[in-house]
């Protein structure tokens, strides 16, 4: 499946979610399996940009980090986000994004030895860079590759951006013999989204898929465990301005 | 774990590279004070950083610094940009007015065509001809 992430990203169990505030009714709930051509230029308002959002942002958490006796010779501080960062680095938080990696730690408890092990349990507020780009914002990123259905664009660090044909610009097609979509601008001209050529998108909708391991036996085959990427995002390239960064 | 604030601020592209540079400039001197032992970091955290630093190095980020943005920013205040507009045009550096339309909703209908020149102006003078290096990576 070429929807499958070439890197596979945990998926983190959120016991103690919170669920985020009410959201305004425009915004499309994940799951719902949206091809709907896109809207005209003036449909594209404002309400679209949720205004506490951006590309990266800080998201605090605790959490309980247990240090092992063979840490104890490296300062607390060191080893607390050694662990921290373990946990999370690199992994995608259910609802929340993609957490890059420790932004500071804020309060610790005192270390508590429980019984049975010498290791010292601490409890640690702490902010988490995340990548969790909001609805309307742009982002640059590189053409992974393109298929009939639509166009799969990478960040260094994300894969799973896709572009579906009904985003692309108006007059755009899918060229079999190449590979590649082209775009057929009003004069005529043919623009070619080429293959790790650098293309401004749109973010339109994410997704996430919780992919906490489910009960083999209530499970209906073992081959759709884990197909699907945790958190996805759907994008557009219909505006001018938008497309291979080149052309503008 | 539990969530406390899932959104407690934003981060421009610049903040976030100047971070990530900070922790493997601190972390090179933990190997310099404690020998090589302490070169173990967790290996998804190696990763992320890398793909970040390759990500974020070809953006216009890595012409940025503090102080350019700060020149920047206060010159936008006075056009009524909302605090994302702002930072997207942070990231993105808009070269002309078609890229800066995709950033700013609405925009003919918010400046005149002699404001959005003015803002163009602007950044063009606070970061020169490093806009065009940064945006041909």
């Amino acid at each position: 499946m070429s929807l499958t992430s070439k890197r596979r990203v945990d998926a983190f169990e959120v016991n103690n979610f919170r669920p985020p505030k009410p959201r305004p009714a425009r915004e499309i709930t994940p799951h719902q399996p949206t091809r709907r051509p896109p809207p005209p230029p003036s449909q594209c308002e404002p309400q679209t940009l949720h205004r506490h959002r951006q590309m990266f942002i800080l998201t605090r958490l605790t959490d309980l980090v247990t240090i092992q006796p063979s840490s104890f010779t490296i300062p607390t501080r060191q080893a607390l986000e050694d662990q921290l960062n373990a946990r999370y680095a690199n992994k995608v938080i259910h609802k929340i994004g993609l957490a890059i990696c420790l932004y500071d730690i804020l309060k610790s408890s005192d270390g508590l030895i429980g019984p049975g092990s010498g290791a010292v349990n601490v409890n640690v507020e702490f902010r988490l860079i995340v990548f969790r780009p909001f609805k309307g914002e742009v982002i640059t990123g590189r053409i992974s590759n393109s298929t009939p259905h639509g166009i799969h664009v990478r960040l260094d660090f994300f894969d799973e951006i896709f572009i579906p044909k009904d985003y692309l610009f108006e007059g755009s097609h899918f060229d079999h013999s190449e590979q590649v979509w082209v775009w057929r601008t009003e004069d005529g001209d043919e623009l070619f989204f080429d293959k790790n050529e650098l293309v401004r998108f749109r973010v339109e909708e994410e997704e996430f898929t919780d992919n906490t391991p489910v009960d083999p036996a209530l499970r209906d085959s073992l081959a759709d465990a884990d197909m699907t990427p945790p958190y996805k995002l759907i994008a557009s390239c219909y505006q001018s301005g938008l497309g291979v960064v080149a052309w503008w | 774990m539990k969530i406390l604030e899932p959104r407690e601020a934003m981060l421009s592209n610049h903040e976030v590279l100047a971070h990530v540079q900070d922790v493997k400039r601190r972390y090179r001197e933990e190997i310099n004070e404690q020998g090589p032992a302490a070169a173990m970091k967790p290996g998804n955290l190696e990763t992320v950083m890398k793909e970040l630093l390759d990500y974020l190095s070809s953006t216009v980020a890595s012409t940025q610094s503090p102080a350019s943005i700060s020149v920047l920013v206060e010159a936008l205040v006075k056009h009524q940009f909302e605090k994302i507009e702002v930072l997207m045009i942070l990231n993105h550096l808009p070269k002309n007015e078609t890229e800066l339309d995709v950033l700013v909703e609405e925009l003919e209908s918010r400046l005149s065509d002699e404001e959005i020149s003015q803002v163009l102006d602007t950044i063009r003078s606070t970061f020169g001809s490093r806009i065009s290096d940064g945006a041909a990576e």
